[in-house]
């Protein structure tokens, strides 16, 4: 065992505790776990009438939050043999989770303003097989200690001296993401106030007067109402958008790539390239008209849930859209254009759907409020526009190892994937399309994404489908 | 087999709408909801499962396993062998009444099932399909 060969002295072999940072980083998580009774025996105490005791009831909370955090560390080890990472953990449930070396795909590390403050990591361990589980967090991590990890890991320094590709988003360009990001999902937060009020005004039925005191009169004062807080909740989704994705960077080193990303907590992770299955140029409601897109990397066997990591890149030019892609994911790379299209029949198809749908609530307005009906013409020109935008973003092209298929659901979206990655791939009929002849083709890629295109001519869907096979 | 899964699905499904038709609405507005929720029913429970059973169709060959099913919407997926990560067989309650069972085979992007095959046909499948899915080197 000795020689040339020999294994170089592990210094991370024996099991150590996490940095003591933990204690208090610890501690926040059972806070933030024990939060909601804390704030009600808090509440209870100070409504008693005793003030006194609302301080004691939040004294001992806090002691509890203390003890938690101080147990949590002193009971957690880590350490790092010739086989295995091996973490220990718990006081009473004794948890031990052994990740073989091999199945260590990533070593992935976030910042929190507190580890940030004592100078340490909270290390991602990533396994293949994507879901909750394949990811083991090591709080508290020294930079110096995730360095030895990975370097007896033989993984990369997360720093890259010349990397092939580096890619960085500027002040600018993180302005922009974040005004032109929030999409309609920005509006439920909005529609569940709006409902939990209905639920309250419904539900009680003896109104004293002074419920409504507080509701505007007027259906000027209700549309400044919901704009308001259409407008709160549109800015709390900037915020977010600028915590996140401030001072992204992705960088392209090797078989791997690097993201970088957050403001009060940064984010690194890694992704190696051969779990990219395709990349998806979106192009948002709000980013379409200015020819903006975001950049989004599907994945399979990746353990990343949050947004960051499922981003390539948050804000590109559409025209640069595949000149990014070539340069980050070399084995997608080629043109995006152009495309075939869907054929000009199919355009009643693809007006007929969104039609109907708008015909639901069109019939409603015609019987339950007919002077409303600018609201029907409304609905109904804009289902048939929908329907236009949509047979027109039908797309689909096929190069040797790659297919880009093109669709709008509301926002027009771009798959770029490879061939022989695609976890399924399928043609569908309604029995209309069969009767005019027309199909849909549709693949799975990666964990998460299923694309289509409808109504192609069916002979041209079979024809896509048999290339696909082969 | 399809005829009673039918039958379990619509019938509570029927029921409730035929119950909150006759009661909410009552009269003959509630009458037509409920005979057309009673056609429906009868439709899904007659009619439905047989289409079902019909047009079911699948095929594993060497590279690639092919399906094609849908009782209104016709659908043909092909599962590409390299990514099939694991096969199962499943049995229900109400499989096993029958002696069928159901070869489940799972890709990262979700699962897909060969429903209703003999049980000893599943089990055969099932080794077939495990044979024939080597370990990816990629996923």
């Amino acid at each position: 065992m000795d020689g040339p060969a020999a294994v170089a002295p592990n210094p991370l072999g024996a099991p150590r505790r996490p940095h003591p940072a933990a204690i208090a980083i610890e501690a926040l998580r059972s806070l933030r776990e024990m939060a909601l009774p804390l704030v009600v025996a808090v509440v209870l105490g100070a409504g008693s009438g005793n003030g006194g005791r609302a301080v004691v009831y939040g004294l001992v909370g806090l002691v509890i939050v203390l003890v938690t955090g101080l147990a949590r560390w002193w009971t957690t080890t880590w350490s790092l043999d010739e086989h295995a990472l091996r973490h220990r953990s718990g006081l009473l449930s004794r948890d031990e989770r052994v990740i073989p070396r091999e199945r260590i795909s990533s070593l992935d590390t976030v910042q929190g303003p507190l580890q940030r403050l004592f100078g340490v990591l909270e290390l991602r361990v990533q396994t293949p097989g994507g879901g909750r589980s394949a990811e083991l967090a090591l709080r508290a991590v020294t930079r110096r200690d995730a360095e030895t990890l990975r370097r007896a890991l033989g993984h990369a320094a997360e720093r890259a001296e010349a990397p092939d590709a580096r890619l960085r988003l500027g002040s600018g360009a993180l302005l922009v993401s974040a005004l032109t990001g929030p999409q309609l999902g920005v509006l439920v937060p909005v529609i569940g106030a709006i409902g939990a009020v209905a639920q309250e005004v419904v539900s009680d039925v003896t109104l004293s007067p002074s419920t409504f005191d507080g509701l505007p009169d007027t259906v000027l004062g209700w549309v400044a109402l919901v704009g308001a807080a259409v407008g709160l909740a549109w800015l709390v989704s900037i915020a977010g958008a600028v915590l996140t994705f401030s001072g992204f960077e992705v960088v392209r080193d090797g078989e791997r790539l690097r993201i970088r990303s957050g403001l009060l907590s940064r984010r690194a992770a890694t992704l190696p390239l051969s779990r990219v299955q395709g990349v998806r140029i979106v192009e948002g409601l709000l980013r379409e008209p200015f020819g903006l897109a975001s950049l989004r990397v599907e994945t399979a066997g990746y353990a990343g849930q949050a947004a960051v990591t499922q981003t390539l890149f948050p804000l590109v030019r559409r025209r640069d859209a595949a000149a990014v892609v070539d340069l980050l994911v070399p084995a997608l790379a080629g043109p995006l254009e152009p495309l075939h299209g869907a054929p000009r029949r199919a355009l009643r198809p693809y007006v007929a759907v969104p039609v109907l749908v708008a015909a639901v609530p069109s019939v409603a307005i015609a019987v339950l409020a007919p002077a409303a009906w600018p609201a029907i013409v409304a609905l109904i020109a804009g289902a048939v526009a929908l329907g236009v935008l949509r047979h027109r973003a039908a797309g689909w092209r096929l190069d040797e190892d790659r297919i880009v298929l093109r669709s709008r659901r509301i926002a027009r979206t771009t798959l770029v994937a490879s061939v022989r990655r695609l976890q399924e791939h399928g043609i569908r009929q309604t029995p209309l399309q069969r009767r005019i002849a027309l199909a849909d083709v549709g693949v799975a890629v990666g964990s998460r994404h299923r694309a289509h295109v409808r109504h192609l001519e069916e002979a041209t869907a079979l024809r896509l489908l048999g290339c696909l096979r082969s | 087999m399809f005829t009673l899964e039918a039958l379990l699905a619509a019938a509570p499904a029927a029921g409730v709408v035929i119950a909150l038709a006759l009661g909410v609405l009552g009269g003959a507005a509630g009458a037509a909801v409920a005979l057309a929720a009673l056609a429906v029913a009868i439709a899904a429970v007659v009619v439905a499962p047989r289409v079902r059973l019909r047009r079911f169709r699948y095929e594993v060959r060497d590279d690639e396993i092919d399906l094609q099913r849908g009782i209104v919407v016709q659908t043909r997926t092909l599962v590409p062998m390299v990514r099939v990560q694991h096969v199962d067989v499943r049995r229900t309650v109400l499989s096993r009444m029958f002696g069928l069972a159901a070869v489940v085979f799972h890709t990262a992007a979700g699962a897909n099932d060969i429903p209703a095959l003999r049980d000893a046909d599943a089990a055969a499948i099932r080794d077939r399909i495990a044979d024939l899915a080597r370990t990816p080197e990629v996923l």
